[in-house]
């Protein structure tokens, strides 16, 4: 009974220790230079065979950086504007000029992602499921790079506790891909050190 | 009171410690109310058909009412994308309030709600 107590309250303390760790910080002085309040993401340039990739992945993106702080674009619309004026697949809108998405957008920032994989791969025995994305954060008015970062996952039929945290809170869509899809861009957004700082609309001290 | 009992009381304060430690760094509670608006989102994007703008925005008025009674804020762009629906279905004078919603709501969105309605407004012009 001791044990268990001591040993458990322990590994509790390790655990959130961990959790909370920030592991070699890169340099983000740029980006803490520039502080975007604002940012446009783009329709991503889609490198994989499903054809929803995109779609799905832009209406993923919103959630978590609004919820880091930002001001997001409303995607639907952004798209919309974009195919009344000409520019209708991806790769012409990450083509654009900086100034013109600044003057119509007003935006501080614009995130161009690309999807590498995205959808199910049959092996023998079982099926995986793969999503592989970068991004990078693009200051408007400079045209710098603030972030930049990655994701990959590839997941089988198991779940581990990170899997089972993201189902738990994001239960809307049930499509194993989506769900691959949300680890991803939670992966690439929140990861700690890599992750993108938070916003200005972030509490600033916590209750 | 055994020797077994007074060790666990003693340890009392490392679970606390623990759980309040644990607690620091979970994130809080989201800033804004989500409800269906992302499903309606990637509906609209990826299924129009099965999406017309009345079924979208059937669901966010959805999420409006329930964000109004629970006193939840609304996420960046719900207003905007509520106004392009309307615009869709030709409501012209309730999309341009829901873009100056937006506006108001979310200030670093004031360049292109002011272009949205400048395009609503000159469009029915012609």
């Amino acid at each position: 009974m001791k044990s268990f107590h001591l040993v458990g309250s322990v590994l509790l303390i390790l655990l959130a220790a961990a959790g909370c760790s920030t592991v070699a910080p890169r340099d983000m002085s740029l980006f803490f230079e520039h502080q975007p309040m604002s940012v446009l993401v783009l329709p991503p340039i889609n490198h994989s065979s499903d054809v929803d990739a995109s779609y799905d992945m832009l209406a993923m993106c919103t959630q978590p950086l609004c919820e880091l702080g930002y001001y997001v674009y409303p995607v639907a619309v952004v798209d919309r504007v974009m195919k009344e004026n000409g520019v209708t697949i991806p790769d012409e809108m990450h083509g654009l000029p900086l100034d013109k998405l600044g003057d119509v957008f007003g935006a501080d920032a614009v995130l161009y992602m690309v999807i590498e994989r995205y959808g199910s791969k049959y092996l023998v025995f079982a099926s995986q499921v793969e999503v592989a994305v970068r991004a990078s954060l693009v200051d408007v008015r400079t045209g710098q790079t603030l972030w930049d970062g990655s994701a990959h996952r590839v997941e089988s039929g198991s779940s581990g506790l990170i899997e089972a945290l993201v189902e738990q809170v994001l239960n809307q869509l049930t499509d194993q891909v989506h769900q691959v899809g949300r680890m991803a861009v939670a992966e690439l957004f929140y990861s700690g050190p890599t992750g993108i700082p938070v916003g200005h609309r972030f509490p600033k001290t916590e209750p | 009171m055994d020797r077994s009992t007074i060790v666990r009381w003693l340890l009392l304060p490392l679970w606390v410690v623990g759980l309040v430690f644990l607690a620091g760094c979970e994130s809080t509670r989201p800033l804004y109310y989500w409800g269906d608006y992302e499903s309606a989102v990637h509906g609209g994007l990826t299924r129009p058909g099965e999406f017309p703008p009345e079924r979208v925005l059937d669901l966010l008025d959805q999420d409006l009412h329930r964000a109004e009674s629970s006193g939840a804020l609304l996420p960046p762009g719900f207003w905007a994308y509520r106004g392009m629906l309307l615009m869709e279905s030709g409501d012209i004078d309730a999309a341009i309030g829901a873009f100056e919603t937006e506006g108001s709501l979310y200030p670093e969105s004031r360049a292109f709600m002011d272009f949205l309605i400048s395009t609503v407004t000159t469009g029915t012009e012609s």
